[in-house]
């Protein structure tokens, strides 16, 4: 297999000389073209991660490399990459044309090349007009597209995005977030992009890498990650509304596990589950608002409660307990079940996720 | 950048004058000593309006019998010389100084840092004596430039303090941003931070100047003669001799005036700088 654009082998960062861990033993490959997405929490790890892939922090540990090529040390400048801040970052003292030509600058360019460089990724991402403003005269939008201008302008092979998005508001931040993903489509550069978002990082990005507390939980595909979380926690940050989570005890009888929870028991499919990875009998279960239906009576079913109906318009959120827990389901917006009558669902069990309760790891297949 | 919201005039509380007039009548403290000056400067001992008071930028004052200060102008150019040539070495110094403490992280940066405040805290008179040893051992009583490096050194501190906030202010994805686009940390500095911290350079510039101008003691102390420069010459003009003062008030009040005015000028030009508050470019 040839060498992926990028490969983090082991990678850590430390400080106070290694009593405090930003970031560890992070294992990653990205393919040319890829577009992927660094997710997390605030303070997870993931923005370090980003620093120590443009170069601006060093890793105090394990190697990066881009195209098989050992760049640890190297300078950020002759990284070939181009990277899009938070803040934008545009030179407040220059002109829109003048931020965008900076790069290419230091690279000592002709003065007709930096012009016709200029003008064809202002083209491209449509700010030809702006060229002669000043920073401070653009929107929000306006000034993110010139820095992702000046990101692009140097034909870098790897485009960073640290948070591009976080400080447009929600209408104009789904349009630029299109207009980010089309982009990068177009002119196939490997892009990585750091979110706390994670619709916003599974509507962008090809995989998602989620990071917490600087380990890197799982690197997949968006819809695996959906279908298929790892761990509880990588189950609990994906998905809006959230997953539900609810106790039980797991025993095996004739080919089914039987999954004994506070509102009712369960019988899961044997077939799904790995039982090599039960610690215990204790599981924790997943089951996402959507993939109840609603059953007659409480045989194979969960006994719940209603608290509130939140009519979403496209459908209806019930907001159920189940003894102490709390779950989401969610209807068509035909149903209309009174809010003091018991509510009877059956999970769609091909979308059920067990984790282990000792370890918060899944055990389904 | 955000608007800074004002309550405007129409929303004001109703009787909000009552308020007003009670916050003139406790600035009139400071107002009716200006005023008082402005009017002393153009009225004689009569009280008609005059432009007598003037001379002194004309012509020699004596102050005494036998002893005249000189024309104004030479201590007024003096003043400009001593002010202009201290904002031009204080700003440098301090720009330069203060980034490698807001930015990078050596050895003794705290100490220095503290160090910093210590040294803005001592008191000028204090240290006279270490002054008066240090200028004759360096050959520079008696000229003004012995003067100006005494005051540049003790301005320092403070001012350095000051940049270093205005530097820390500067978002740090401009600078990354900088590198990353391969300018070298020089340039970086040069073509970036120092353009954006330009509102605070303006206030140091502006401020160094105005502390130049204004310095009395240490060219009192170090510099003969009676009219160095301009706050020299008024103080001279209050020498009195048998308990009586020669130099009529008016005169006294004219030079005050002159003395303040080119203060006002500055203020006039560096304000809009002064009062842009810029950051980055960003939306924050």
């Amino acid at each position: 297999m040839s060498e992926p654009m990028i490969r983090l082998e082991n990678v850590g960062k430390s400080y106070d000389g290694g009593k405090t861990f930003a970031v560890r033993n992070i294992n990653l490959e990205i393919e040319k073209g890829d577009f992927v997405a660094l997710l997390g929490p605030s303070g997870c790890g993931k923005s370090t991660t980003l620093m120590m892939l443009c170069g601006l922090y060093r890793p105090t540990e394990g190697s990066i490399y881009f195209n098989g090529r050992y760049v640890n040390n190297v300078m950020p400048k002759d990284r070939k990459i181009g990277m899009v801040f938070q803040s934008y970052a545009l030179y407040p003292n220059m002109s829109i044309f003048e931020n965008i030509a900076f790069p290419l600058r230091q690279m000592h360019m002709k003065k007709a090349e930096i012009i016709e460089k200029v003008q064809h990724v202002a083209e491209i991402v449509k700010i030809t007009e702006y060229l002669k403003r000043m920073p401070a005269q653009l929107s929000g939008g306006q000034q993110q597209r010139v820095a992702m201008c000046r990101a692009l302008v140097k034909d870098p092979d790897i485009l960073l995005l640290d948070e591009p998005m976080s400080n447009l508001d929600a209408r104009l931040k789904l349009e630029i977030r299109d207009e980010i993903k089309k982009l990068q489509e177009r002119i196939g550069v490997t892009s990585i992009i750091v979110t706390h978002d994670q619709e916003e990082a599974m509507a962008i990005s090809s995989h998602i890498a989620v990071i917490d507390q600087g380990v890197l939980q799982q690197y997949a595909p968006p819809d695996e990650l959906y279908r298929h979380p790892k761990n509880l926690f990588v189950a609990s940050f994906i998905g809006n509304p959230p997953m539900n989570f609810i106790d039980g005890t797991l025993s095996c009888s004739g080919g089914v596990y039987e999954c004994v929870t506070e509102g009712g028991v369960l019988k899961i499919p044997g077939e799904k589950v790995d039982s090599s990875l039960l610690t215990g009998n204790h599981v924790v279960l997943g089951i996402r608002p959507h993939n109840f239906d609603l059953v007659g009576g409480p045989e194979d079913a969960l006994t719940l409660h209603t608290d509130y109906i939140e009519h979403l318009g496209k459908e209806n959120l019930y907001r159920c307990y189940m003894g102490d827990a709390k779950l989401r389901v969610i209807t068509p917006i035909s149903v209309d079940h009174p809010v003091s009558e018991a509510l009877y669902v059956c999970p769609d069990y091909d979308f059920v996720s067990v984790f282990d309760k000792e370890t918060g790891n899944i055990i389904t297949k | 950048m955000k608007k800074v919201a004002l309550m405007h005039a129409d929303d004001r509380p109703y009787g909000a004058w009552k308020y007003v007039l009670l916050l003139l009548l406790i600035s009139s403290v400071v107002l009716i000593p200006y005023g008082w000056l402005v009017l002393q400067s153009f009225t004689n001992p009569e009280g008609f309006f005059t432009l007598e008071n003037w001379t002194f930028m004309t012509q020699e004052t004596m102050i005494r019998h036998g002893v005249s200060l000189p024309v104004a102008t030479k201590p007024m150019l003096n003043s400009l010389k001593f002010a202009t040539l201290m904002a031009l070495c204080v700003v440098p110094v301090t720009v330069c100084a203060a980034y490698p403490l807001s930015r990078t992280d050596f050895i003794g940066r705290k100490l220095l840092a503290r160090l910093l405040i210590i040294m803005d805290a001592f008191p000028q008179v204090a240290l006279l004596t270490s002054f008066i040893i240090l200028l004759s051992k360096m050959h520079l009583t008696n000229k003004l430039i012995g003067v100006i490096f005494l005051k540049v050194a003790m301005y320092l501190p403070g001012s350095i303090w000051l940049m270093k906030g205005f530097f820390d202010h500067i978002n740090w994805d401009i600078e990354w941003a900088a590198i990353v686009d391969g300018a070298s940390r020089f340039k970086t500095f040069l073509r970036v931070i120092v353009p954006a911290a330009k509102p605070g350079i303006a206030v140091i510039l502006v401020n160094s100047f105005l502390s130049g101008w204004g310095e009395y003691i240490l060219i009192s102390i170090f510099m003969r003669g009676n009219a160095t420069t301009m706050s020299n010459f008024i103080s001279s003009m209050l020498d009195a001799e048998d308990g009586k003062y020669l130099v009529p008030a008016g005169i006294l009040a004219a030079a005050c005036i002159a003395y303040i005015v080119p203060v006002i000028i500055i203020f006039i030009f560096a304000q809009k700088t002064l009062l842009e508050v810029r950051q980055g470019g960003s939306k924050q």
